[in-house]
């Protein structure tokens, strides 16, 4: 089913095992698009794989159901042999589940197969768009290697306003950084900080940052320094709890305790200071930030621990935290006190 | 206290990921503790976790500065977070000390606080 490119100005491949419906799509696309769309059609991963070795292509649009390579791992396939390919989904039984694992393979686009002319407009309309796109600013990252906790990190320290989406095969989700302040979080059918925690929570995945958008509701408020360590104290105790799937952080968000960010040192480890707001003189956390991790280090040595993350000291009002980071060390003071805030 | 918390110690030693933990007196010397002396005692269950280790670890957790800013709050204890263990330290107020490394998403983990707490309130016999 491979056309030869005729001048057309996008070169367009639908992958789906029903032959009927992609001579269909051809004829209808090439017509709507005054035939700047080429259209060309595969019926199965192998076929569509050949084509795209053979030829230059814009976007691929795949059906989910397929015989032995479907289109989800299909679109995955692509990702990583095609990466700047444009890449959609087109299915006729679109659930949250599929749209979740399509989108955390690298798909662009998530459609239902349309039942009227309409529908087929807008699926049109829709690929029409995508392939306008350009390339998006910011970058892309797996969730194993670089955390998900960093990236936040670094876009409340340079103060940046942006999207963090998250998913993976069973979560879709985003994260509003404004102006370097966590203002909202959404995962399903959650928001805020439970939202939030069970984002961070997730053991994989993939995240792109996005362009900032204003959220539809601002959910989160308080530092985000103490979001993250309460996030990090959630997740421990999800694993703790052997809650460790990806739907585990269902968890609510603590509620009996209240918690107020008394003081936040970050810094470089070679002591530039990064961010302030402990006082006058941040010079004694400086110092007991390097001596904790030293302390943590000369541990290391002593006993196979694995690699230092941080230290809480719990006391009766509040928690102190030193978080070690790759390039950073984090001193982060809060109080706590039982009952309503 | 010294045999009171010699039981103690032996009883928690059997939670699920318990690797080492160990108490130190008041007056620990210098040059640390082995598996039981007047100065204390460790337990280890894991060869990876000597107790001569732990004696080390023990010591050294002592030499701990305190955090700025919490001159006026009272410490209750301090945990230690990597990858694969938490270190938990804690210090009674007639001195005593007490330090277990657990390994991570484990049981014992998962009681440190209650556990903690026990040695705090621990009451001697006479």
């Amino acid at each position: 089913m491979i056309h030869m490119t005729n001048g057309a100005q996008h070169q367009i491949l639908f992958v789906d095992d029903d032959t009927d419906f992609l001579v269909t799509l051809r004829d209808l696309y090439e017509m709507m698009s005054e035939h700047s769309w080429q259209i060309h059609s595969a019926t199965s991963a192998n076929q569509a794989l050949e084509i795209l070795d053979s030829q230059k292509v814009d976007l691929v649009v795949v059906d989910v159901n397929m015989p032995v390579i479907d289109g989800i791992q299909l679109i995955g396939i692509l990702q990583r042999r095609h990466p700047k390919l444009k890449r959609a989904v087109l299915t006729g039984l679109a659930t949250p589940e599929k749209r979740a694992a399509s989108l955390a393979n690298g798909a662009d686009l998530f459609i239902e197969k349309a039942t009227s002319p309409e529908g087929y407009k807008s699926i049109f309309a829709m690929l029409g768009e995508l392939l306008q796109w350009a390339p998006r600013e910011g970058f892309q990252g797996v969730l194993r290697k670089v955390g998900l906790q960093d990236v936040i990190q670094m876009e409340c320290l340079a103060r940046n306003s942006s999207i963090l989406e998250v998913y993976n095969q069973n979560v879709l989700g985003r994260i509003y950084i404004e102006d370097g302040q966590l203002v909202h979080a959404v995962a399903g059918d959650a928001t805020g900080e439970q939202a939030l925690f069970k984002l961070l929570s997730l053991p994989g995945g993939s995240f792109e940052l996005a362009q900032f958008e204003p959220p539809p509701d601002k959910t989160l408020a308080g530092q985000w320094e103490m979001l993250l360590m309460e996030a990090a104290r959630v997740k421990d105790e999800n694993a703790a709890n052997g809650n460790t799937d990806d739907t585990a952080a269902d968890t609510p968000a603590p509620s009996k305790t209240y918690s107020r960010l008394e003081g936040t040192f970050v810094c470089t480890r070679t002591g530039e200071t990064l961010f302030e707001a402990v006082g006058d003189d941040s010079s004694p956390h400086l110092t007991w930030l390097k001596q904790m991790e030293q302390l943590a280090l000369q541990f290391g040595e002593i006993l196979p621990l694995g690699g230092f993350d941080r230290v809480e000291t719990d006391l009766t009002d509040g928690r102190v935290i030193a978080l070690s980071r790759a390039n950073k060390l984090v001193f982060v003071r809060v109080s706590t006190t039982l009952g309503s805030k | 206290m010294n045999e009171l918390l010699n039981q103690w110690l032996d009883a928690r030693l059997s939670v699920p990921g318990m690797l080492a933990c160990g108490v130190t007196s008041p007056n620990m010397l210098e040059s640390g503790i082995g598996a039981a002396n007047d100065d204390g005692f460790c337990r280890s269950t894991d060869t990876n976790f000597p107790v001569s280790q732990m004696s080390n670890v023990l010591r050294l957790l002592q030499t701990a500065p305190t955090a700025p800013d919490t001159q006026s709050s009272e410490l209750k204890w301090r945990t230690w977070i990597f990858s694969n263990c938490k270190i938990r330290s804690a210090v009674r107020a007639d001195g005593w000390h007490f330090a277990a490394v657990v390994l991570a998403n484990s049981d014992a983990a998962q009681i440190l606080d209650p556990l903690t707490e026990e040695f705090l309130t621990l009451k001697a016999a006479g």
